[in-house]
């Protein structure tokens, strides 16, 4: 489903931000990815969500090469990916209903559907009456679940989640976790950057761990130096 | 079309109307700086119109008077005659005797003149000629070639028609309409540049906005549309403005002539450009606005504007 093969990231400046790093993950997977801040998590997450091309190397999605598709073909591959970006990514002056259809809208889905998905989804993650408000009139963490309702409006095939919980208190994080495990179920592939211990040690699941553009450790079991 | 319903109508018009809010000094600058360069495209046809209106009108009065030579023959002139009668653009025709000629002389000279009234010489010396009345639709400038025709026929000596006020004056509209095309030329070209400017402007503004799409998966066009849509509303209301504006000027100008009042029915040939004119005025005034904006986002969405803003910073 997800394939880099000896990837290497570089921005302007002296660091590589991925360095020769390899990973595959299959369908139906739930994987986590855990680093210390600036270890390539942001980059490697653009990299699969078609944001970015890597420098050298290549990365794979379903069974297409990012970078030899044409540029017509990017859209659509986007469309199958739903993506919590860390800096949640809100059309500031759409409402939050607004901001959540924009994927189905994009697929050109009926109103009639588009409303009601959208309540769904924000009920699930807890902002049902916040519909009609603006972006800058929600908190971090209310922020965050929009941007977690955007990225699974459409029912994607991979779900990529930058910190999701990052401005959720221990409960929420749980109800989100939760969603996630719903959604996993339905046969979503899921990979979710996170800091929070408890989570991974909570759900025994493989766990990614990236230090300086590197892939450290890639297994089930979980240590207490990898995050 | 699927994929389509992110342009529709409604989705455009609501962010043009959001556009309106966050960024309306630059709409209204952009309308009021369009409104006046379309103004002025108007108002230069609308000149143009009426000055080919007055030659038009003048062309209905006009008569064309056919002198014969001295020695010409029954034969000769019943040919001319019929020679004259068959050119499209003639009315009627009227033969004037020299007495004839003589008699519509004494009456328009004898206040002026009545010592020449009883001068027979003068009588004989007056020439026989034809009158022509020329049909509604014939306008003054085919007067010159149309009096050279005549001139080649047998037994023509001259023809006149008043040559010199008319061509002066068409020869006038002529160079107005060549030049008015020129300016008009011109002021269609700033305008798109005007739309393009406000354009990228608004894509300035919308970066945030054209990127979060791009990475939801919009395609281009979709990213593409809303933006020619605006150029289009621009362009359209601009030469709505436009119209209102020229109108007034020209409702201004009946006001002057019909105070000046020396032609009696100057006022009344002022007209403005009509109904269908002025619909396909505002259709060109989107087009245009449509086509500045279209030059300015042809190249907007790479589908890696994204990445390559980000390219250097985070
Ligand atoms: N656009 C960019 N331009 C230059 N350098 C960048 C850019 N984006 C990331 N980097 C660098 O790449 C490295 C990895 O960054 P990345 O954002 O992937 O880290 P991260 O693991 O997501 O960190 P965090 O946990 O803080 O979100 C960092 O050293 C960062 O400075
Ligand atoms: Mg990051």
């Amino acid at each position: 489903m997800i394939e880099l093969s000896h990837v290497y990231k570089s921005y302007p400046g002296p660091v590589h931000a991925l360095r020769d790093f390899c990973l595959k993950i299959d369908r139906g997977e739930f994987v986590f990815l855990v680093g210390p801040s600036g270890a390539g998590k942001t980059t490697l997450f653009k990299l699969i969500s078609a944001f970015d091309k890597p420098t050298t190397g290549y990365v794979k999605v379903g069974n297409k090469r990012i970078d030899q598709i044409s540029i017509g073909e990017v859209p659509y591959l986007r469309r199958k990916i739903g993506v919590v970006f860390q800096d949640f990514k809100l059309l500031r002056d759409r409402t939050v209903s607004e901001n959540v259809a924009l994927p189905l809208q994009i697929i050109g889905e009926r109103d009639s559907i588009i409303k009601n998905r959208v309540r769904e989804v924000l009920d699930q993650v807890g902002l049902k009456y916040k519909e009609e408000y603006y972006p800058e009139q929600m908190s971090g963490g209310e922020q965050q679940r929009v941007a977690i309702a955007r990225a699974l409006v459409h029912r994607p095939g991979i779900l990529i989640a930058d910190e999701p919980t990052g401005n959720l208190d221990p409960e929420l994080s749980q109800e989100i976790m939760n969603l996630l495990e719903r959604v996993h179920a339905q046969g979503t592939t899921l990979f979710v950057a996170t800091h929070d211990k408890g989570i991974i040690e909570k759900t025994n699941r493989r766990v990614i761990s990236l230090r300086e553009g590197s892939l450290e450790r890639d297994g089930i079991e979980f240590s207490e130096t990898n995050v | 079309m699927k994929g389509m319903e992110l342009n529709s109508l409604k989705q455009m018009f609501n962010s043009y109307i959001r556009s309106w809010k966050t960024n309306g000094i630059n709409h209204v600058t952009t309308l009021i700086v369009l409104s006046f360069a379309f103004t002025i495209i108007l108002s230069l046809s609308t000149l143009t119109l009426n000055l080919e209106r007055i030659l038009t009108s003048w062309g209905k009065n006009t008569e064309i008077t056919v002198y014969l030579s001295d020695s010409v023959e029954k034969s000769t002139i019943s040919n001319l005659e019929m020679q004259l009668n068959k050119i499209s653009q003639i009315e009627s025709t009227k033969f004037i005797t020299k007495k004839d000629a003589h008699l519509e002389f004494k009456e328009q000279m004898s206040q002026y003149a009545p010592e020449l009234m009883d001068d027979e010489d003068l009588a004989s010396a007056l020439p026989q000629s034809f009158r022509l009345n020329l049909k509604p639709h014939v306008e003054s400038n085919h007067l010159a070639s149309l009096s050279e025709k005549i001139s080649s026929f047998a037994g023509v000596d001259e023809v006149s028609y008043g040559q010199q006020w008319v061509s002066q004056y068409s020869a006038i509209v002529e160079g107005f309409k060549k030049s008015g095309w020129f300016i008009n030329l011109t002021i269609l070209l700033s305008s798109l540049f005007i739309v393009g400017n406000a354009i990228r402007m608004s894509i300035s503004q919308k970066r945030e906005e054209i990127e979060i799409l791009e990475l939801v998966g919009a395609t281009n066009n979709m990213i593409r549309v809303p933006f020619v849509f605006e150029g289009a509303l621009t362009g359209g209301l601009a030469s709505a403005m436009a119209i209102t504006l020229s109108y007034l000027v020209v409702v201004a100008e009946r006001e002057i002539a019909s105070s000046i009042g020396f032609f009696w029915n100057f006022s009344q040939q002022i007209a403005f450009l009509d109904a269908y004119k002025l619909v396909l005025f505002i259709l060109f005034g989107s087009l245009s606005g449509a086509l500045g904006s279209y030059l300015c986002v042809r190249k907007l969405n790479s589908g890696w504007a994204a990445s390559r803003r980000l390219g250097g910073s985070h």
